[in-house]
């Protein structure tokens, strides 16, 4: 991390106190002014509903607040999360954009193989903390959908989680969901329709006899904690070490045999696996830490996987300078990488799930 | 008992307090000179441009009958196009046959015949001259983005700090102006240098670097139109220690804002056609994110939603950061960047045609011309087109009417101009053929 200069925060500091105090966790001026703007704006929107708070004195806590570290989406309260704005909690993940990216993709691929869909399109996500990804599929999907009038299939998704924070945060972002669609659309639609039918239920992945009886399953998502412990604490920022909820980055560490050390990221991987193979998933997106877990991760979906695919951070990316598609070589099989970044999900298909996709 | 019911509409209709101020405010006139004498020269109508609006009448008959018959939108709407150039030679030709008329009159041997026929000649060269005033405005062709909202971007030029300042008063001068003519605006874009626009609070002046302010109501590109180009202003700078007058500049340019979906309106215009100004090909365009370095993913928590947009062929970059919504980030940056490539077009266009035309002579309103002074030692604000001086420089940076004034006459100055245009275009083509 490149040091900043004393000057530099000096001279800030003459004009601006404020931005000065930011500086160390923006590390750059401007991102520093632009986050004292955001947080500006909602010390204003809030003493606007509550006006016994002077905004002043509102944002001086604000910006001592995020000069400790504490993630500016906890204190703003939201995340944009594609075209949504998410709640946040201390307690439960904050939405990250790669993962956004991969879910947009998923939906950009599925919907433009068309008619070959399941009368009934059934989503399952596994450690899904605020609700985010199964909020932005059904929205893309029926983004992607608007004007076909029903005759595409409906949507049916399920989040899980083992936290009752998380999932209490997640039917908070459902209800805002549907507010927010009842100003646009009417109740009777297909999207209304299905985004009330959304459930959040608990289940632990890790001992996956609760998540038996969630029946079967189309598509399997899931965001799970993925950081290695070493990883942890050579590789994350100190904002999300000391804010961020342990459990919902690292794997537990009392881990039931085989897995040594260096790769005690990995251990949800099998389980989510199983679990794709039980529902008889038919499509399964997971998201990874790098390039290097998401061969671990392709080279452990030795089961009746059609095709298996990794993705960067921007999947639906092109670049010229880039090769897009290079396929790495692990055993018999080549797997190609697309997009670009980092590596970010391992993606998998078999059977029904290649014609959905149009593969 | 059951008391009566409140019933609204019993009432006298309620009229909103600001309405109501409005329709029974006097308006202030301002001593408003003249500097230079500007009017169009000739009141006699080139011929060529008679043919033109002659050809154009003819049109308008054969599309009458043709809707008489039966109705097509198309040709409606562009029956409405020429219905003013028809009606303004009807009344042009009807002057002229008058005048026709009192000159056979003047020869008659009647004394008093010829006295009546004398006293009405005036009126009716008087009324000539209106016609055709009348026909050349009509047969200038309506600017093709003028039902547009438009992007208003200031950007400080030579004068260093001051000049950063000048840009924020201009922004705030449009911005009262859009308020106080019912034009709904946003700022999209909003660059400050030292950050004096996070720190310094409400009333502070912003020192700006770039801003870009969306006007949204439609038609407003025709009305912002005459403020593009460079703004000149001459006071004693907040910064300097010494009184000393600083004369430093700010840029105005006014770019045409393109509704997002092609749809409405624009028949002939659509993105999708590779011919016009708002085609813009996906694949020049490069986009960057700016991606988190390191690991990413579930190890960093980054705020940063910052969108560059880069048009290789024009290399036009356009970088928005305002929201934190990278989506609504990379609306805002498409957004500006098809006006500037719209524009760019557009000016292109116009220059080709300007070389054309040759000794038509009259300075484009473009970006490299000094348009206006603001001087505040003298409280003066002079436009160096219309020659309009308005001593009254306080309520023009307020946005107010005197404003209103100033644009007016620059938009009258524009129109003659491009009647004057019109006439060197016409007469070059029929030289070209005789």
């Amino acid at each position: 991390m490149p040091r900043i200069h004393p000057g530099l925060i000096r001279r800030t500091h003459a004009t601006s106190p404020l931005v000065a105090r930011l500086l160390p966790i923006c590390r750059d001026l401007r991102s520093s002014y632009r986050e004292l703007t955001w947080l500006r704006d909602h010390a204003q929107h809030i003493c606007r509903n509550a006006p016994l708070q002077n905004a002043n004195r509102l944002l001086q806590s604000y910006v001592l607040r995020r000069s400790r570290g504490e993630p500016l989406q906890y204190i703003l309260g939201t995340e944009y999360f594609g075209p949504l704005e998410i709640q946040c909690r201390p307690g439960v993940l904050i939405p990250r954009q790669e993962t956004a990216a991969s879910v947009t993709h998923l939906v950009n691929l599925l919907s433009s193989a068309g008619k070959t869909l399941p009368p009934r399109l059934r989503v399952l996500d596994l450690c899904t903390g605020t609700g985010c990804i199964p909020l932005l599929f059904q929205h893309e999907y029926y983004f992607r959908h608007k004007g076909q009038n029903d005759s595409f299939p409906r949507l049916d998704v399920v989040g899980v989680d083992n936290s009752s924070v998380a999932l209490r945060l997640a039917e908070k972002n459902k209800r805002l969901q549907l507010a927010a669609l009842r100003w646009s659309s009417s109740s009777t639609s297909t999207k209304h329709q299905s985004l009330k039918a959304m459930t959040f239920m608990y289940a632990d992945v890790l001992r996956g006899e609760e998540t038996l009886q969630l029946g079967t399953f189309d598509i399997l998502i899931s965001n799970p904690p993925y950081i290695s412990s070493t990883d942890y604490w050579r590789n994350t920022s100190p904002s999300v070490r000391k804010f961020e909820p342990h459990e919902a980055l690292v794997p537990p560490a009392n881990a039931n045999g085989s897995l040594n050390d260096a790769h005690d990221g990995d251990l949800f991987y099998h389980h989510l696996h199983d679990i794709a193979l039980r529902v008889n998933a038919q499509i399964v997106l997971l998201e990874v830490a790098d390039l290097e877990q998401a061969h671990r991760v392709s080279r452990a979906l030795n089961g009746p996987w059609d095709g298996v695919e990794i993705w960067r951070d921007e999947p639906a990316a092109r670049d010229e300078n880039e090769n897009t598609v290079c396929s790495s070589h692990l055993g018999s099989a080549s797997i190609p990488i697309l997009g670009l970044g980092n590596g970010r999900s391992v993606f998998a298909y078999r059977g029904r799930g290649a014609a959905w996709l149009g593969k | 008992m059951r008391s009566k019911p409140f019933s609204p509409m019993s009432a006298s209709p309620w009229i909103c307090a600001r309405c109501l101020r409005s329709a029974t405010r006097i308006r202030r006139t301002f001593n408003v000179r003249r500097w230079q004498s500007t009017t169009a020269t000739s009141d006699k109508i080139s011929p060529a441009l008679l043919v033109r609006a002659q050809a154009i009448a003819k049109e308008h008959a054969n599309l009458t009958e043709k809707l008489a018959n039966d109705f097509d939108t198309r040709d409606a709407k562009r029956l409405g196009e020429l219905n003013s150039t028809a009606a303004a030679l009807r009344e042009y030709e009807q002057a002229h046959a008058s005048l026709r008329e009192l000159s056979s009159l003047l020869e008659s041997s009647d004394q008093e015949l010829r006295e009546l026929a004398e006293e009405d000649v005036e009126p009716t060269q008087a009324r000539i001259q209106l016609a055709s005033n009348g026909l050349k405005s009509s047969l200038v062709p309506v600017h093709p983005f003028a039902h547009l909202p438009c992007l208003l971007e200031i950007r400080p030029g030579a004068g260093g700090d001051e000049a950063g300042i000048f840009a924020g008063d201009l922004l705030r001068m449009y911005e009262g102006f859009c308020a106080r003519n019912g034009l709904r605006t946003s700022v999209l874009k909003l660059d400050t240098a030292d950050f004096t626009g996070a720190s310094g609070g409400a009333g502070s002046r912003l020192h700006v670097q770039e801003a870009v302010l969306e006007v949204e109501t439609p038609g407003s590109y025709g009305i912002l139109r005459c403020e593009a180009g460079v703004h000149r202003v001459q006071r004693v700078p907040a910064t300097e220690s010494k009184g000393r007058t600083h004369t430093s500049a700010a840029s105005v340019l006014v770019l045409p804002s393109l509704p997002t979906d092609g749809a409405q309106n624009m028949d002939e215009n659509s993105f999708n056609d590779p011919n016009s100004d708002y085609f813009v090909d996906t694949k020049d365009v490069r986009t960057d994110v700016m991606r988190a370095g390191g690991a990413g993913g579930q190890h960093v928590n980054k705020t940063e939603s910052a969108v560059r947009l880069t048009h290789a062929p024009t290399g036009i970059v356009v970088t928005i950061q305002e929201s934190r919504s990278q989506l609504r980030n990379r609306e805002t940056a498409w957004q500006l960047l098809r006006s500037r490539i719209a524009q760019l077009r557009r000016e292109e266009r116009e220059e080709e045609q300007a070389r054309l035309r040759r000794g038509a002579g009259a300075g484009k309103a473009g970006r490299e011309n000094k348009v206006r002074t603001y001087n505040y030692g003298q409280s003066r604000v002079s436009d160096h087109r219309s020659g309009l001086d308005v001593r009254n420089l306080g309520e023009v940076m307020d946005g107010g009417m005197a404003l209103d004034q100033v644009m007016q006459s620059v938009r009258a100055w524009m129109a003659e101009q491009e009647v004057l245009d019109l006439v060197a275009e016409e007469e070059g083509k029929t030289g070209g053929k005789g």
